[in-house]
């Protein structure tokens, strides 16, 4: 362990009460990729923002190269060679790249900004690590992870010596996984320590040095990535196999149609789909972020225009010209961004679970009935087995997964025809996630049509009886049975589909 | 994205709009609207008058370029208006008590350290107790007025023969001294919200503070600065009133918050913060005068002028609204 | 069932613990003035917090939305002089009044709320845009002297009292009710907590946050114009700029009451006290004669105490 240049010893935190990490021990080595891994709640980010001086340790240890050191802000971290890429994007949307990979670390002569200065440094650090942006665009017109590419420049000019990266890749295309996957190829060959956080296995498994895992609050062990597989690091983070993670398919089919779409087209230049969602069944969608999945979603929750085409549910035109009408209708959407789309952060879990469904619940026609929100509050608490201390709890104080758990409650109180996901288990963890696939394969089979997209292709694979693949805003696939298969996706997710794929391509 | 070749730290094109369009709207309109106005109006062609304008709009000025910086953080300033009546009515209270020009030069420093004072003690509340801005200043504007009225309970008091000399001085007989003073204040700015890491640490608190707090920007201490600077602009705003009334009035800076943010926001200040520049702010200051000035010459009733003013900030914001959505936003 | 009752007093607390404060600063006006608490004194100060109260319960909506409406002291103006102008002194006058400041009141408030939710531009310079337009369409409409008189009933509801209690303080109080019970039982209430603490939630969640947004503006220029309209029964004759004391000072009881300046959170019966409180406090400045400097003084410390001690507004930070 020559090469050891952060020793983190027997850290603890605790959160009003509640203990986020005990007794943890945690150390990294130069030139290497440490993964963490573990579930959610499992301590990976905490340990981070010690280390990033976001949050003070109430115990514990902190050595860097020899000497003991204590962070008191992001400030004293970043000057001792941290550099932290946050799981939230930090950047300021009204400067520039330019400005905003600088702030805060402006070069200065003289009081003022050397802006040729800061210029050069810049253009040595984008050729050095492949990156291709002009530096006078301001960040609020670029897409999301182009923003995060921005967010590691910045922690790359700041030229730290340990790296972290706190799940980058969750708003990353293929391609951009690919430049960052070079990046930290490219920090490790300069003998930097690289920390690297990943919900998806795969990723894990084709970067990383060295793997440590977290349960609970505790520290389980490290191995190195060549030692260790799928199975047995998922059965290390929550005892279980990747076997029973996804519930049995419905057997027995049924022609009872739930949902139809006719000629729908969600852009003017998009081709019409037909679509058919029978009982029992879950639909799945694939594609790169970006793809149109979400505008999908989303124009059959009344949140998006659409250019085209009918909807049926259970054989009645269904209007969705605005959100409140798709309510009415029946459907229900589990948007794709929990914090910012789905849950009101500073009201009660109640209020959370209620907001949707109010109508229905209504005492003399004007009021509010108390007794049956306090009801429904109980039942889906009990129901979907979430983890809070009452009614009147912030949201903000949950985990991921019990917010995503108010969130899926607030939609199934309007007793749904439809159930819409977006990326449902995004930056959930592992056992939450299993529930969810439960909840969502019941639903099915009572009635409830269920479309999932997802950007883990394993989701889609488990979960769906029909795949859609879309690319640039299309259907471009529709597989179902044994065709459900992992390259033959990728493929038509890439663009590249049997027959007009190389036309698709070049466009 | 663009080609890498031009790589420069230069806004064009679209990313230069984003920025800049509102002020060169404003510049724009300021230009056309005094040429116009030159032409055809021979009183307004003057020298007298351009001087007029000039000195009547820069205490609003001054004002405004406090506001404008607390402004740029996303945060308001509620007690602008009452900042400037105190350093109006301190300035001309001290030199009532001592009429020497010991008297004025210690009214003046006076006034600038009440100034700095009255912005820390906003600062204070907003960065460190970290209280919603607009409930600390609406505080703060009551006990600054409030001790405005304890020292001039009726308008009155007498100000110093030379400094109201020094400061209502015109070079060659035509330009006056506030034109530079409001050019030094410009250049200033500009150079400080900027070409300073606080002007970058400015804007990035008024875009995205938690953001702006992960990256290293000592959040707290920004705030703090702004709202002492915004004192700091206030006392010299009340200093030029006792200098051009010479008197001091509590009730002088009456108008002057909600002038002070119309200026701000006519002249391309965005209410959400970080974008922003100086030069627009005097802009939008020139033009509130401009249409005072205008209404007066074509005889229209004074009345008109608050409905002209209202009318001219709703047009700003639906101009500034449609920018927006241009962007798609 | 207990636990209920810990849920409750958990989210209300702010709102009860004004209502401490109320409390215990009547007690020390009553031990330096034995005659402070006296029915007929109270009911003096119940008078004159009734208008501040029901511009507060515009101000205290429209907040809670997450926006702020500046036109409030304004719309009162205007209404006040609009109201005194068609009453012109005669009872039978009233229906025209009122139907002035209903159309004041809706085109106010369309025009606030469409620049606030069709336009998107920030409520507190939308509003205060408008405001300058109101007073400067008032200035134009009256040259500077609102000429009128208030009508006798009116005169009457704002001025008597019925038993001990003054007639305008009922208004308040069943105005205030509407309020706290709409606010916290219907779901429309409930609607616009929602877009206050997230307009996005709120949109994904199926509300129509265009329509709920632009229905607050409107309810509260129509509460403003109600304050107006009952103002001119208590001044009697028309002047400029009545309602101009309910700037801040309203805002100050709202956030005082225990609202949330960044919305979703609060209600109106925080405010309630928030403008007692306002009220009470220069009233005894008063009484123990404080010049006008000193009780603006107090005033500002008052507010920054106030909201030091339990509103303190917790900022994200990371």
């Amino acid at each position: 362990m020559s090469d050891c240049i952060l020793k983190m010893e027997h850290i603890t935190k605790r959160f009003s009460g509640v203990t986020a990490l005990d007794d943890v021990s945690f150390s990294c080595e130069k030139g290497k990729i440490h993964i963490l891994a573990g579930e959610n709640g499992a301590g990976k980010s905490t340990i981070l923002k010690i280390l990033a001086g976001v949050y003070l340790p109430d115990g514990g240890t902190i050595t860097l190269r020899g000497e003991q050191v204590r962070f008191h802000s992001p400030t004293d971290s970043q000057k001792a060679g941290i550099g932290m890429v946050f799981q939230e994007l930090t950047q300021i949307n009204e400067l520039t790249i330019f400005e905003n990979v600088f702030l805060s670390t402006e070069r200065t002569r003289g009081g003022l900004i050397n802006r040729k200065e800061q210029l050069e440094i810049l253009e040595r650090y984008m050729e050095q690590y492949g990156l291709k942006m002009d530096p006078s665009t301001i960040v609020d017109r670029l897409s999301v992870g182009q923003k995060q590419l921005v967010e590691i420049l910045k922690v790359l000019v700041r030229d730290p010596e340990i790296v972290i990266l706190d799940e980058p890749t969750s708003a990353l295309a293929a391609d951009e996984v690919q430049i960052l996957f070079r990046i930290m190829q490219k920090l490790k060959e300069e003998g930097k320590a690289v920390i690297f956080i990943s919900h998806r296995m795969e990723e894990m498994f084709e970067i990383g040095d060295l793997v440590t895992v977290f349960k609970d609050g505790k520290y389980i062990d490290t191995t190195p990535v060549s030692e260790m597989d799928t199975d047995l690091l998922i059965s290390k983070m929550v005892g279980r196999t990747l076997q029973d993670i996804f519930p049995p398919h419905n057997s027995a089919e049924s022609e009872e149609v739930i949902l139809e779409l006719k000629g729908y087209q969600v852009f003017p230049d998009s081709e019409p789909v037909d679509l058919r969602v029978h009982k029992g069944e879950v639909i799945g969608i694939a594609g790169l972020t970006g793809h149109g999945q979400t505008e999908f979603i989303n124009s059959l929750a009344g949140l998006h225009h659409t250019a085209g085409g009918t909807v049926e549910i259970r054989g009645k035109e269904a209007r969705l010209k605005n959100s409140s009408q798709a309510v009415k209708s029946g459907v229900a959407l589990v948007p794709g961004d929990r914090k910012q789309e789905g849950l009101m952060l500073i009201q009660s879990i109640r209020m959370n679970m209620a907001v949707g469904s109010m109508g229905m619940r209504k005492k003399y026609g004007l009021f509010i009935d108390q007794k049956a929100e306090r009801g429904m509050v109980e039942e889906y608490q009990n129901r979907l087995k979430i983890k809070m201390a009452g009614a009147a709890q912030e949201a903000s104080e949950l985990s991921g997964g019990n917010q995503q758990k108010v969130v899926l409650a607030k939609e199934l109180a309007i007793r749904p025809r439809v159930i819409l996901f977006n990326e449902p288990t995004k930056g959930i963890d592992v056992g939450s996630k299993r529930e969810f696939y439960y909840i969502m394969r019941d639903l099915a089979e009572q009635g409830v049509a269920v479309l999932l997209y997802s950007s883990d292709l394993m989701e889609v694979m488990g979960m769906s009886d029909q795949v859609l693949v879309m690319y640039e805003n299309n259907v471009v696939a529709r597989l179902s049975g044994d065709e459900i298969e992992e390259e033959q996706i990728m493929r038509h997710i890439m663009g590249v589909g049997a027959e007009k794929g190389g036309e698709t391509y070049e466009r | 994205m663009k080609d890498k070749s031009g790589s420069s730290f230069r806004l064009r094109g679209a990313d230069f709009s984003y920025r800049y369009f509102h002020q060169c709207f404003i510049i724009g309109f300021v230009i056309v609207v005094i040429a116009v106005m030159s032409l055809i109006s021979e009183s307004f062609r003057t020298a007298y008058n351009y001087g007029n304008l000039m000195n009547s709009c820069f205490a609003l000025m001054l004002a405004a370029f406090g506001q404008f910086l607390v402004i740029l953080t996303g945060d308001i300033d509620i007690s602008v208006g009452s900042m400037v009546a105190l350093g109006n009515c301190l300035s001309a209270y001290i030199m009532t008590v001592m009429p020497t020009g010991t008297g004025a030069v210690l009214a003046v420093l006076a006034t600038l350290a009440a100034g700095l004072l009255c912005g820390a003690l906003n600062g204070v509340f907003v960065a460190v107790f970290r209280l919603p801005a607009i409930i600390v200043t609406i505080a703060g504007s009551a006990i600054f007025k409030g001790i405005a009225l304890i020292l001039m309970p009726e308008p009155g008091g007498t100000v110093h023969g030379g400094f109201s000399k020094v400061l209502t001085w015109k070079a060659a007989r035509l330009v006056p001294m506030s034109f530079f003073l409001m050019v030094i204040c410009i250049v200033f700015l500009v150079i400080l919200t900027n070409r300073t890491s606080f002007g970058k640490s400015l804007r990035a608190v008024g875009g995205n503070e938690s953001a702006a707090f992960g990256t290293g920007v000592r959040v707290g201490r920004v705030r703090f600065t702004v709202y002492v600077l915004s004192g700091l602009f206030c006392a010299m705003s009340g200093l030029y009133l006792s200098a051009r009334t010479s008197c001091g009035d509590a009730n002088i800076g009456n108008t002057y918050t909600v002038y002070s943010i119309s200026a701000a926001v006519v002249g391309g200040t965005l209410m959400t913060g970080a974008v922003g520049e100086a030069y627009g702010t005097a802009c939008g200051a020139l033009v509130i005068y401009l249409i005072n000035s205008i209404l007066n010459m074509l005889d229209v009733s004074t009345f008109y002028q608050y409905a002209c003013q209202g009318a001219v900030l709703i047009f700003a914001l639906m101009i500034g609204s449609f920018e927006t959505r241009r962007r798609g936003l | 069932m207990k636990e209920n009752k810990l849920d409750f007093l958990r989210t209300h607390f702010n709102q009860y613990a004004v209502y401490l404060f109320l409390v215990l600063m009547l007690l020390l006006a009553q031990l330096y003035s034995p005659t402070y608490l006296q029915l007929t004194h109270m009911m003096g100060v119940f008078r004159l917090a009734s208008f501040m109260g029901m511009a507060a319960i515009a101000q205290t909506i429209v907040i809670i939305s997450g926006g702020i409406d500046l036109s409030i002291p304004y719309t009162i103006s205007f209404s006040y002089i609009l109201a005194a102008h068609y009453m012109n002194s005669l009872d039978g006058n009233i229906p025209q009044a009122m139907a002035a400041c209903l159309i004041l009141a809706v085109i106010v408030g369309s025009v606030n709320g469409a620049g606030v939710c069709l336009m998107k531009i920030p409520a507190f310079i939308m509003t205060l845009g408008v405001g300058t337009v109101v007073r400067g369409a008032y200035m134009i409409w009256t040259k500077g002297t609102p000429k009128g008189y208030t009508a006798p009933l009116i005169r009457t509801i704002s001025n008597s009292s019925l038993g001990p209690v003054p007639c305008i303080v009922i208004v308040w109080f069943v105005l205030g009710a509407i309020a706290v019970v709409m606010l916290r039982y219907t779901p429309y209430g409930r609607k616009i907590h929602a877009v206050g603490s997230s307009a996005t939630v709120a949109q994904f969640s199926g509300i129509n946050t265009k329509a709920v947004l632009f229905s607050v503006y409107i309810l509260s220029a129509a509460i403003a114009c109600i304050t107006g309209f009952f103002l001119i029964g208590y001044t009697g004759e028309s002047y400029l700029d009545a309602g101009l004391a309910y700037d801040t000072a309203v805002i100050a009881a709202v956030i005082i009451g225990g609202t949330s300046i960044n919305g979703g959170k609060g209600g109106y019966l925080g405010s309630a006290a928030g403008s007692l409180i306002m009220i009470v406090f220069t009233d005894f400045l008063q009484i123990v004669r404080m010049s006008e400097g000193l009780r603006q003084v107090g005033q500002g410390i008052l507010i920054l105490l106030l909201v030091m001690l339990y509103a303190r507004g917790r900022r994200v930070r990371v």
